[in-house]
């Protein structure tokens, strides 16, 4: 049922690395970013969802092997005229993923920029990752998948084309991304306190030590 | 003990026993077939079968339900003295006499008179199978059929069932006499029996090799269908997996919107809640009421659709109108882990049914659930069992989730020596009573003492030595060390205590009219105001109303003049809209602007308040006109064009206007007053967040400080209260009263930064007591969407004004803020405000925070090194202001 597909927590919760990771949603407004995150976060799609005001702020559990992936998301409002606020959120971060609409060419225009910013000026060792989403509109693609695929090589990101109304890949990039980031200590992420943004306790003592507890 | 008939009677136990003679006959059988297998005659089997069959008085049932393949077995028999040909379930059969003829359990003399010590219910629907114990603390077995056991007989499922029930309650039953009633007599029979049919056979061995397993006697009845009506419901509960139910309550409902008036029936949902064990842990659930639905037989349709929906609609169109029905509701279903649960709000029944908030470590904050058929204590009582529950101190009605020992926080301290006996004793008083105690103005310091004191991880994590010296030097005297850099600390306001205010009736028509002379000048405009902020408007007349509120209207105008205003207007409007109208394709494609915008307003269109009835249904008119006047505003104020966000504040103004050059002008009129909300550089919103944190520190030092400590100085998580007048907290209803409210700019300018106030001394108990941080604070607020009491709120600012008002050391800057006057001598009164030299400060122009940001040297390592990363991009100055304020100068403040 809703909300129970490929996010699984771990029984008991106490085997295994603990893992928590800031990735942060960017793309062109009315992409899909706040629908692939409820898509992700608790298997729903609302066929209009409304438009992000500021941010919102997510989380959702994933488990990889003997680890607990725990992403704290933020969803944040895709329009120009709100790029200045981008840099609080995804400074920090450990994973961004990068929407664009595969129905339209801007949009895939825009992703490009947030990449290009993102590699400027984020985290260096940032996992970032393309999703190509309405992956359900194939018949009114105007992106087509080896232009993205192509892009997403030259610049070693993570492609995957999603549908965030049909679940189609939705799961799976969450957990690509997982796989991705370094879950152990020395190779962690940056350290939390960076991120300016969030200092709670929780992430005082990972800071001790790396990412995983 | 007696010898009588061939069996021992057990008289002190009551039970009949077998004669160690006849066991030893049955076995030597058994062992001469067993060993023999594939060359035993038919006689020889039947003599077996006939020995134990004769064991019955003794062993019960089970003589015939483990001897029904072997008897199957000689009715095919060829000769009987030819080898019989013996199946695996035959001999299945032979080893479990071989096995378990010692240990059955005897017939006891008495079963009818003796006192069942478990009594259960079960049945089983074609998608699940339930059952329930009879007793004080009922416990449930729920389990959903997999696909192919849904395709069984029911029969299969009834006994499968009492299977489940009796593996479900495992343990519990050990060694009791348990009596299981059930609706299907085959049930009963088969149970004892066995069957003919293998699966079913299967099944009934399944449940004896349970009982016996686990020293259960079982007894099963039949009772009438009508009589099993619990289990029967259970059982028709959908949507779970292989789940077991540990609780489960209907009759709870969510109210969609706080302010809702009970006879509205769309805003209370209805629905059960659940705690369920999952094999991930243990959920708290709540779903929504399924809207059932008969497919196939259309004459049937209508019987069974709720009446809540109008029976004018086509049956195809209605279908859709109910799947959108259940989709809408479906997102207001709960299901968190009970491990993730941080606290909870509970009030007091006394005044009729119960709710409980749920609010969990992330800081998501689920709507109400109200009990309305009560259960939420039993609900609550059941968390027992896994989590440990405290009450607030501050609010009786909040409780919170215990994390750790609470041993274990005392001892950490006591280990750490920090403490002399005076003022471990102030810290335990702190402890007790945070709010009261005199620490209150001291709000940061208090601040990291309660963090210090209350979360134990910082107490053990932080360096020993870090809290010694801030502990040691603050606590002593209490006294700030003004000297200490980067210490921004308000000195003790005491603000006069909070008026109750009163609010009242909406205004109304006649006395609406009543303002109005013969040419319909509007007579007494401040007194008519003071009616609408006290009450509101009445919604008959608040499309009229509201023109003159937003300036399309001029309150000196008479119908005369405003007739001809209105006509202007109109001609005003359509000329506007006949300019983008009138672009073509091939212009369009070389004014990439307007392209943009068109887009935008396209795409925010689509998605803005598509649930309410006024724009729902693909297609909606009423979409048209929403795009055609926010497009017509990019051509009013082309240089503003369209932002996110305005959409919004436009739909309510079409919603009361039900027209598209009013709404349009009423909207450029809204616009006008909010306009610095949408610009660029987001220059309006960060002047209003600052305001914000400024009057709080006034009016509130403990919660800002808070706020500061927690990263969340810069109050951003305000921001869409801010943006667009809290348009997506309140219900529309609520929503246009909050605005005509706002509008009549009393009692103060900024009345709305004293609603964020109102609002966030409402939810302060949950912010401090969940210890919520950043991104906790901005979560709970966001889902606070419908949560808020609208009168409750404007009371309480409204109070906040009074407060300010009547304070006799009100700073200028606030004075300027909230537009009281500043009288000239008060430049002295500002030393309210401390710099970190102790000079006083002038607070006005500037936010006070961006002064004393701090160079980052002198922060603590960890967080400087994040901040100066964040500026280097041209445009985003803005951050630099929000995030450094509030993040890191708290940061700087406590690790300098």
């Amino acid at each position: 049922m809703a909300g129970r597909q490929g996010a699984q927590r771990p029984n008991g919760a106490t085997q295994g690395k603990i893992c928590q990771f800031k990735l942060v949603l960017l793309g062109e407004s009315a992409v899909g970013k706040s629908s692939l995150v409820l898509r992700f976060v608790k298997g729903q799609f609302h066929e209009y969802q409304e438009s992000t005001i500021g941010a919102a702020f997510l989380t959702q559990t994933v488990c990889l092997d003997d680890t607990t992936v725990k992403f704290e998301i933020w969803d944040t409002a895709g329009q120009e005229r709100y790029h200045s606020l981008a840099p609080m959120y995804y400074r920090g971060a450990q994973a961004a993923i990068v929407v664009f609409d595969i129905t339209n060419q801007d949009t895939f225009a825009r992703a490009k920029g947030w990449v290009k910013e993102l590699q400027r000026q984020a985290s260096p060792n940032i996992v970032i990752a393309l999703a190509g989403n309405k992956a359900d509109l194939a018949q009114k693609r105007m992106v087509e998948y080896e232009e993205a695929q192509a892009y997403a090589e030259e610049n070693s990101l993570l492609f995957i084309e999603t549908s965030a109304k049909t679940a189609m890949n939705v799961n799976e990039i969450f957990l690509a991304i997982a796989k991705k980031l370094p879950k152990n200590e020395g190779g962690g992420p940056t350290q939390s306190r960076q991120s300016g943004v969030k200092l709670n306790n929780e992430q005082t003592q990972q800071s001790e030590g790396g990412c995983c507890k | 003990m007696i010898v009588w008939l061939g069996f021992l009677w057990n008289l002190q136990e009551g039970k009949i026993e077998v004669p160690p003679e006849k066991f030893l006959s049955v076995q030597s059988v058994l062992r001469d077939i067993l060993h023999n297998i594939g060359h035993v005659t038919a006689r020889k089997v039947a003599s077996f079968v006939g020995k134990i069959i004769s064991l019955k008085p003794a062993l019960g049932t089970v003589c015939q339900m483990m001897t029904r393949n072997l008897s199957v077995a000689l009715c095919n028999r060829k000769g009987w003295d030819l080898n019989l040909d013996l199946p695996s379930v035959c001999r299945q059969e032979l080893e479990f006499w071989l096995k378990s003829l010692h240990s059955l359990p005897n017939v006891t003399l008495t079963p009818i008179s003796e006192i069942p010590e478990k009594i259960m219910f079960s049945d089983a629907s074609s998608y699940a199978a339930a059952g329930f114990t009879l007793e004080r603390n009922t416990k449930i077995v729920h389990y959903m059929w997999k696909d192919d056991e849904k395709n069984k007989s029911s029969t299969w499922r009834e006994l499968k069932t009492i299977c489940l029930v009796l593996k479900g309650l495992g343990s519990d039953l050990s060694g009791k006499l348990v009596k299981i009633y059930t609706d299907n007599q085959n049930v009963v029979r088969i149970a004892c029996k066995g069957s003919m049919k293998m699966e079913l056979h299967q099944l009934a061995l399944e449940v004896l090799g349970f009982c016996v397993a686990h020293s259960i006697r079982l007894e099963l009845a039949w009772i009438p269908r009508d009589l099993n009506a619990y289990a029967d419901e259970l059982s028709k509960i959908f949507d779970f997996d292989d789940w077991e139910v540990l609780y489960e309550k209907e009759g709870v409902y969510i109210h969609i919107n706080v302010n809702s008036h009970t006879s509205d029936k769309d805003a209370h949902l209805p629905g059960k809640v659940y705690l369920i064990q999952k094999p991930e842990g243990t959920f708290i659930e709540w779903k929504a009421e399924e809207i059932l639905q008969v497919d196939g037989n259309q004459d049937q349709d209508w019987a069974v659709i709720g009446s809540s929906l109008s029976v004018g609609y086509k049956p195809d169109k209605d279908s859709d109108a109910l799947n959108m029905l259940t989709e809408s509701r479906k997102k207001y279903n709960v299901s968190f882990d009970l491990m993730d649960l941080k606290s909870f709000k509970r009030n007091a029944p006394n005044h009729g049914w119960a709710y409980i908030i749920f609010i969990l470590k992330d800081g998501t904050t689920y709507p109400a659930l109200h009990f309305h058929n009560g259960g939420s204590k039993a609900l609550l009582q059941q968390f027992g069992k896994y989590i440990h529950i405290k009450r607030s101190p501050n609010d009786s009605r909040l409780f919170i989730v215990q994390e750790h020992d609470p041993d274990m926080l005392s001892k950490s301290f006591d280990e750490l020596h920090l403490f002399a006996d005076s003022s471990s004793d102030l810290v335990s008083k702190f402890i007790k009573d945070p709010y009261t105690t005199t620490l209150g103005g001291f709000s940061k310091v208090t601040n990291f003492l309660r963090d210090t004191l209350l979360q134990q991880e910082v107490a053990i994590h932080r360096p020993k030595e870090e809290l010694a010296a801030i502990l040691n030097e603050e606590i002593p005297g209490m006294e700030i060390s003004q000297q200490e850099p980067g210490y921004e600390l308000v000195t003790k306001t005491k603000l006069p205590s909070r008026p109750e205010v009163e609010r009242s009736a909406p205004l109304n028509n006649t006395e609406w009219t009543k303002h109005m002379d013969k040419e319909g000048r509007i007579l007494n405009v401040d007194h008519l105001k003071e009616v609408i902020f006290r009450g509101g408007i009445d919604p008959g007349i608040r499309s009229e109303v509201w023109k003159f509120l937003l300036g399309y209207y001029d309150w000196q105008s008479t119908y005369k003049t405003r007739a001809d205003i209105r006509k202007r207007k109109v001609d005003d409007y359509f000329r506007m809209k006949l300019q983008w109208k009138t672009i073509s394709d091939a212009q369009e494609r070389r004014f990439s602007l307007l392209r943009e915008r068109k887009c935008l307003i396209e795409k925010d269109v689509t998605r803005t308040d598509r649930t309410h009835k006024f724009f729902e249904g693909e297609c909606n008119p009423n979409l048209q006109v929403l795009n055609d006047v926010l497009m017509t505003y990019c051509m009013y104020n082309f240089d503003l064009g369209y932002v996110q966000g305005m959409s919004d504040l436009l739909s309510p103004i079409l919603v009361v206007m039900e027209n598209e050059v009013d709404s349009f002008w009423c909207f450029a009129g809204l616009m006008e007053r909010v306009c610095n909300n949408f610009e660029m550089d987001q220059a309006g919103m960060k002047v209003q967040l600052a305001q914000l944190h400024k009057l709080m520190q006034f009016t509130d030092p403990e919660l800002c400080g808070y706020l500061e400590s927690h990263d969340s100085g810069n109050f951003y998580f305000c921001f869409r209260w801010l943006l667009i007048q809290f348009k997506r907290e309140f219900s529309f209803q609520d929503v246009q009263r909050l605005w005509e409210v706002i509008w009549t700019d009393l009692p103060c300018k900024n009345f709305h930064l004293l609603i964020c106030l109102a609002i966030l001394d409402t939810e302060k108990t949950t912010l401090i007591e969940n210890k919520f941080g950043f991104t906790e604070i901005l979560k709970h607020i966001n889902d606070m969407t419908g949560a808020i009491h609208l009168e409750e709120t404007l009371r309480k600012a409204e109070g906040i004004f009074l407060q300010l008002k009547q304070s006799k050391k009100l700073p200028d800057a606030l004075k300027e803020i909230v537009g009281v006057e500043v009288t000239p001598s008060s430049s002295t009164s500002s030393s309210n405000f401390v710099t970190p030299a102790g000079t006083p400060v002038n607070v006005e122009a500037v936010p006070k925070l961006e002064k004393l940001t701090l160079p980052k040297e002198n922060g603590h390592s960890n967080a400087s090194s994040g901040t100066g990363t964040a500026v280097t991009t041209p445009d985003d100055s803005s951050i630099e202001i929000l995030v450094e304020n509030g993040a890191d100068s708290a940061v700087t403040n406590f690790f300098t």
